[in-house]
């Protein structure tokens, strides 16, 4: 074995320990949230841990059958999904307008667009609560799909404008000139391509909302209540239910764990809203 | 696309006018509100809480930021040795991101139980003295940028694995004919090249760990006593459990300031790379 290769085994060998020891640290957090939520109240907070203990459904029991957390999470699912479909709704249209026609003042726009999802929610937050309350809105799914909106749609603009973009303008002109509209050429071409970068802002859309916590919080009271405000339920004045409060955590996660198969490859697009390719 | 650019802007631009109309008067609901013109800004400006705030989140920022970007660029680089997997690790890397913030909160809360919790375990196991974690002032702030760190330094490795395998090829090439060594190709080659990706990573992680609220209202909710109350923290506070809402609406239109001054540097810095 010639030297060269040795030292390539050895650094083979010292990158998958690096990438081994990233990994623990990044998924730790899921498996300790998953077994504290499968463990009997003595065992959570037993030091040493109990890594091996019998797994009991007690908690999920109580978060489904004695507890008003199906309701949140129904509210979060419902909100999260109209917060997502307008937010395509007004965010497709825009993102081809910006992409495809020459506008005036486009920059402006831009930097309007790229503004909003650089502000701090909190500071939209503040006057929309005293606006919300004023309109007799507290408490209603619409005040909080309203607050999502702020932020989803200059995301869902954002990235539609990158995913048309990059689509090839002829066939849409080609179907142009053979008599379709504008808006039918789009629906039978660019649409058809774009439709994975589509999902993927739909996912990202989604996601926002149903993991979003300050606006869920503080727009709602009883009746809207999202998931994420509705967690701070297990804690109590005097101690916390870490049981039940870790089994809703998990279910939280789920929808996140699931489609983040899918928009992986799409993660860094996402989360700058379309400036990284 | 007019019409949702004019709801986008009825969604914002009304709010902000909104806030600035109620940054004139001293508010407390319940109460008629009274007209103090500036004042509002007065009392945010020369108020030291205020000032206290913005530095730690000085602190937090920074702290987050320069510890993810060179853990990041580290894993990136290994990543893009393209050893077998490695396109499974960065995806189980990457999880994270997606995961509800409120929740994972929650979960580094427990781990950071000083008395209870996993860390000041391991920590004796391998013969450390345990620490106070997030329930103590001095180690707070650091626990709770630990926690920034752990959720986004995966953003700054798949933005710059991204980045580093569109590199060309030549100036590689022509470096190794040179003879130049490793650290050298690094050095003024490689990291050259990634200069405006670089750029656009740092801009997101300034304002989105600027921006942070879940993270730090699930684990401390600004405490213990205010060592990690950053500025959107104090502003929540102020508004939704002081209830002070022209103080609050002028700091909140101070902050708005300062996000279109961060964005128009950007978009000068964008156009210039």
């Amino acid at each position: 074995m010639t030297s060269a290769v040795k030292i390539r085994k050895t650094e083979d060998i010292l990158s998958y320990c690096i990438l081994f020891l990233a990994l623990v640290w990044s998924i730790f957090p899921i498996y300790w949230i998953a077994s504290m939520s499968l463990k009997m109240r003595v065992d959570i907070f037993r030091m040493p841990p109990a890594w091996i203990f019998t797994p009991i459904l007690d908690n999920y029991a109580e978060v489904f059958l004695h507890s008003d957390f199906p309701k949140y999470f129904l509210n979060s699912f419902i909100i999260a999904i109209s917060a997502t479909a307008l937010s395509l709704l007004g965010g497709v249209p825009a993102g081809y307008g910006l992409a495809r026609l020459n506008l005036r003042r486009e920059r402006d726009v831009s930097f309007y667009v790229l503004s909003t999802r650089m502000a701090p929610g909190v500071a939209f937050l503040i006057p929309f609560f005293l606006m919300i309350i004023s309109a007799g809105l507290y408490d209603t799914y619409l005040a909080v799909i309203l607050m999502h909106l702020v932020i989803l749609l200059p995301l869902v603009i954002w990235l539609m404008r990158g995913f048309i973009e990059d689509a090839p303008r002829d066939v849409e002109e080609a179907a142009m000139v053979d008599g379709c509209s504008r808006l039918g050429a789009f629906m039978r071409t660019t649409l058809l391509m774009v439709l994975p970068g589509l999902a993927s802002a739909s996912v990202f859309a989604f996601l926002f909302s149903w993991n979003e916590l300050m606006f869920g919080l503080t727009l709602t009271g009883i009746n809207a209540k999202t998931a994420p405000a509705a967690v701070y339920n297990w804690v109590g004045h005097t101690e916390v239910n870490w049981g039940p409060l870790c089994a809703t955590g998990l279910i939280q996660l789920v929808p996140g764990l699931i489609f983040f198969v899918f928009v992986q490859k799409y993660l860094a697009r996402g989360l700058t809203a379309g400036i990284l390719k | 696309m007019l019409p949702s650019i004019l709801v986008l802007i009825a969604l914002t631009e009304y709010p902000f006018f909104y806030a600035l109309y109620i940054s004139a008067f001293t508010w407390q609901i319940g109460s008629e509100p009274v007209f103090v013109g500036l004042g509002n800004y007065l009392e945010v400006l020369l108020d030291s809480g205020f000032w206290y705030s913005v530095n730690i989140t000085a602190i937090f920022t920074t702290v987050a930021v320069v510890c993810e970007f060179f853990l990041g660029l580290g894993l990136a680089l290994v990543l893009n040795r393209k050893i077998r997997g490695s396109g499974v690790f960065r995806a189980l890397i990457s999880v994270p991101m997606i995961l509800t913030p409120v929740v994972i909160a929650l979960v580094w809360r427990v781990m950071f139980n000083p008395a209870l919790g996993i860390l000041n375990y391991l920590l004796e196991l391998v013969g450390l003295s345990p620490s106070g974690w997030a329930f103590h002032p001095k180690t707070a702030l650091l626990s709770v940028a630990l926690v920034d760190i752990w959720q986004w330094t995966p953003f700054v490795m798949i933005c710059m694995a991204a980045g580093l395998e569109a590199l060309p090829r030549e100036p590689f090439e022509a470096a190794q004919l040179d003879g130049a060594s490793r650290w050298q190709v690094f050095r003024h080659v490689t990291f050259p090249l990634l200069t405006p990706i670089t750029i656009v990573v740092l801009i997101f992680r300034i304002m989105d760990a600027f921006k942070t609220f879940d993270i730090i209202f699930g684990i401390t909710a600004g405490g213990p006593g205010n060592a990690t109350e950053t500025w959107v923290v104090s502003l929540f506070r102020n508004a939704f459990f002081f209830h002070n809402w022209g103080y609050s609406s002028a700091s909140a239109i101070i902050m708005f300031l300062v996000t279109l001054v961060y964005c128009e540097i950007i978009v000068k810095v964008l156009r210039r790379t």
